[in-house]
């Protein structure tokens, strides 16, 4: 069985890219917790199975759910529908999860206010700070007309942030308000590679879904190791949904409600307090969200990059000081095309610098865009500069680091030396005085021996000059 | 057994009032005292909803924001202890605080800014807000945000605004996540060059002696016994001036290991010429009598 499976395995995965919209694969692994129904979620699954995605379905407990077998990813995706597990089987513990990260599994986290102090431990590995397992998110100003404060109404204009990417797609910004019930809040610290995504809104808070009066509030507080005195934890420093993207271009999404994804919020109509029926945003968020960790969206790459100097075509491995270099770029942005395929296509951006470097950038220009330049797949980019004074080993570095996109890096080595003895400029102007006196004593020496020839012994009177020799 | 029973209560009034009809969070008695230690700018204002402060508040040092309330439900006009009771500082760049209203149990609530003894989150700002009043009870009533107006804090007490996630420039180890400034190196200054007209005066220098070989030729010329050469020293001379030419092509474009194999065949070749060329000028000279 073994065999045969391992012969098939590339086979298979052919035939999968073929149909996969994923930059990176098609297998995914949902870890679902028992206390979850399935059902509750199955638009979401047939959205996934809709994209082409190949859906494994495990426990939290399950022995047999291997991330990585003989050194190499078993899925290339996995979803942590476990929030509350309070166990897990080796195989799907925190650590094999961290190591299958490292080697590329996107992982989508969907958590809730049920999350374990076990589990809220191991995500402050990704800088994030989880409030208290009692609390959720609250707010009395904006929720449907028919359910609970803490049934969260979130405006997309407001409450989803701007300039990440294509996280969030613009029909998504313009529909309808995406629901967060009872959902969790968390906060993200300093780390640079995290993202923040959908954050609660100005006049939202944190606390329990009941009332509670006056007593009951100073017990609690006395019983809150924090003091009364601390800032409200809303607005944007109040994440709900957040992102991580490793240096290695691995995406980890964290959702902090299991609600939200439930079938009746996917596409339903609620009302809200101005009388209207809108739609929710539900399913397009989400949808947005997991074809960003998918890897199906915000996925680019350098296709090709060169350099060489002007009035060539070819690379160098020598530049010369003071040479007119052009440094050409090829980005791609993975999309996928109607029929289902992955391709790669244009990819538009005005802020992408080059760096040439010698321990430190010399020279820091942008690269501005080529729409001359013709490319198989893909926008060119190009820059040109002078090669500095400095002669030594430099380094064409571009590195583009954004939220929501890929992080590019990319390095090329060359030498700038100084001139040869034989390149630096002949034939000055200053120099003819030179040039004129060496060709004039030429031209002596050749005149002096025509005129020697062609004179004559003239002296016959002379007298007494024989020499007997 | 005394706070389920508290509860069983709240909830009956919940459930009494939610059957005939949601009442409405309110403020009675509302009041904005602005005290300072000189007492110039000293004033108090009553709150009226929904109507905001008159005018903007600007707190210089020393000064203390007092404002001071009771919860109510306008409908049937019975103190609240509500929920939710923040005031939320709105500051238009972006850093906004929410603060925690003080309440007690019979719905009075009060919060105090004091520039002497500032809450640390006011500090981190750029210190210009608008107020906003947040009282909600969950489901029970319907919630209330009343803008009060703007507030100001003195410059002096304010710290430097925290770093934001990828605001430039990048802490150490980490990648800049924005285009940084560009760099532009300044090269040497070219080496001074001499220009053309020195270049044709020193010319004209180096060409005046030929001045002083033409004039002097021409004044022995007369004396002087011209016949036509010998046809070997025509080769001779011919050959001479081909080294003289390749000397010049050398310089030109020539690399030395080029020269070097030319340079000795027509050296060879100059030899013979020359040595045939000179065999008969001396040959001449000597039948014409003169030095051998």
């Amino acid at each position: 069985m073994r065999p045969s499976s391992l012969l098939l395995a590339p086979i298979l995965s052919l035939v999968s890219l073929a149909a996969a919209r994923s930059a990176t694969g098609d297998k995914v692994l949902v870890v679902l917790e028992p206390s979850l129904k399935k059902d509750d979620y199955s638009n979401f699954w047939k959205s996934l199975q809709d994209r082409g995605f190949e859906l494994t379905f495990k426990e939290p407990k399950d022995r047999d759910a291997e991330l990585v077998k003989y050194g190499e990813l078993k899925y290339d995706h996995l979803v942590m529908f476990a929030p509350g597990a309070k166990t897990y089987s080796p195989t799907l513990s925190p650590k094999s999860i961290l190591h299958a990260q490292f080697a590329g599994l996107n992982t989508l986290y969907v958590l809730s206010p049920d999350l374990t102090e076990n589990n809220k431990e191991f995500l402050r590995e990704y800088d994030l700070e989880f409030i208290d397992s009692s609390q959720t998110l609250i707010d009395p100003f904006n929720h449907p007309v028919d359910s609970s404060s803490s049934t969260v109404s979130l405006s997309p204009t407001s409450s989803l942030v701007q300039d990440i990417g294509e996280i969030v797609s613009p029909s998504t910004l313009s529909g309808g308000p995406i629901i967060y019930p009872s959902g969790t809040v968390h906060t993200t610290g300093d780390n640079p590679y995290l993202i923040d995504v959908l954050h609660a809104s100005k006049y939202a808070y944190i606390g329990q879904d009941k009332l509670l009066s006056s007593d009951e509030a100073e017990v609690d507080k006395s019983l809150n190791a924090k003091g009364t005195k601390e800032p409200i934890l809303n607005g944007k420093k109040a994440t709900l949904v957040s992102a991580l993207q490793t240096r290695d271009n691995v995406r980890v999404g964290f959702v902090g409600s299991t609600e939200m994804i439930k079938d009746i919020w996917w596409d339903k109509e609620v009302k809200t307090k101005d009388g209207k029926s809108i739609k929710t945003g539900n399913a397009g968020f989400i949808s947005d969200f997991s074809k960003w960790i998918f890897q199906e969206t915000g996925v680019v790459k350098i296709v090709d990059s060169t350099h060489h100097r002007k009035g060539e075509t070819e690379p160098r491995e020598l530049y010369t000081k003071k040479d007119d270099i052009t440094y050409s770029l090829t980005l791609a942005k993975h999309y996928t095309t109607s029929n289902g395929t992955s391709a790669w296509g244009l990819f538009e951006v005005d802020d992408i610098q080059l760096e040439f470097t010698m321990l430190d950038p010399h020279i820091r220009t942008a690269l501005k865009q080529d729409e001359s330049a013709v490319v198989e797949q893909g926008t060119n980019y190009k820059a040109r500069f002078d090669a500095p004074d400095r002669h030594g080993v430099f380094k064409f570095v571009v590195e583009y680091w954004r939220p929501g996109w890929s992080y590019l890096r990319s390095s090329q080595t060359a030498s700038v030396v100084p001139l040869r003895h034989d390149e630096y400029p002949r034939f000055i102007v200053g120099a003819w005085p030179y040039y004129i006196a060496a060709c004039s004593t030429s031209l002596t020496f050749l005149a002096f021996c025509a005129l020697w020839v062609s004179l004559g012994e003239g002296d016959k009177d002379r007298k007494g000059k024989k020499k007997a020799e | 057994m005394l706070i389920s029973l508290r509860r069983l209560a709240l909830l009956g009034l919940v459930a009494a009032s939610s059957v005939a009809g949601k009442g409405a969070i309110g403020i009675k008695q509302g009041k904005v005292a602005v005290t300072s230690s000189d007492g110039l700018g000293d004033a108090t204002y009553t709150l009226k909803e929904p109507t905001p402060l008159p005018s903007p508040i600007t707190l210089t040092e020393g000064s203390t924001f007092k404002l001071s309330f009771s919860v109510v439900d306008t409908t049937s006009g019975e103190s609240v202890y509500p929920q939710q009771a923040h005031l939320l500082f709105e500051d238009p760049k972006g850093n906004d605080v929410t603060l925690p209203v003080s309440v007690k149990s019979n719905g009075k609530a009060q919060i105090t800014v004091n520039t002497a003894k500032p809450h640390p989150a006011l500090l981190t700002t750029h210190g210009s807000f608008h107020l906003t009043l947040l009282l909600s009870s969950l489901d029970s009533l319907e919630p209330l945000a009343l803008p009060l107006g703007q507030l100001s804090l003195p410059p002096s007490i304010l710290k430097p605004i925290p770093r934001k996630r990828h605001d430039l420039p990048p802490r150490q180890g980490e990648p800049a996540f924005q285009p940084q400034q560009e760099i532009f190196h300044t090269f040497k200054e070219d080496p001074k060059t001499v220009g053309w007209t020195l270049s044709i005066i020193g010319t004209v220098v180096t060409l005046a002696p030929w001045t002083v070989l033409l004039g002097l030729l021409g004044k022995i010329s007369p004396s002087l016994n011209f016949q036509t050469p010998t046809v070997s020293s025509y080769i001779f001379l011919l050959v001479l001036g081909a080294l003289e030419a390749l000397i010049f092509v050398y310089w030109l474009r020539l690399k030395l290991y080029h020269l070097l194999p030319a340079f000795l065949g027509l050296s060879v070749i100059a030899t013979y010429t020359g040595i045939v060329a000179l065999r008969e000028l001396r040959a001449r000279r000597l039948k014409a009598g003169g030095a051998p």
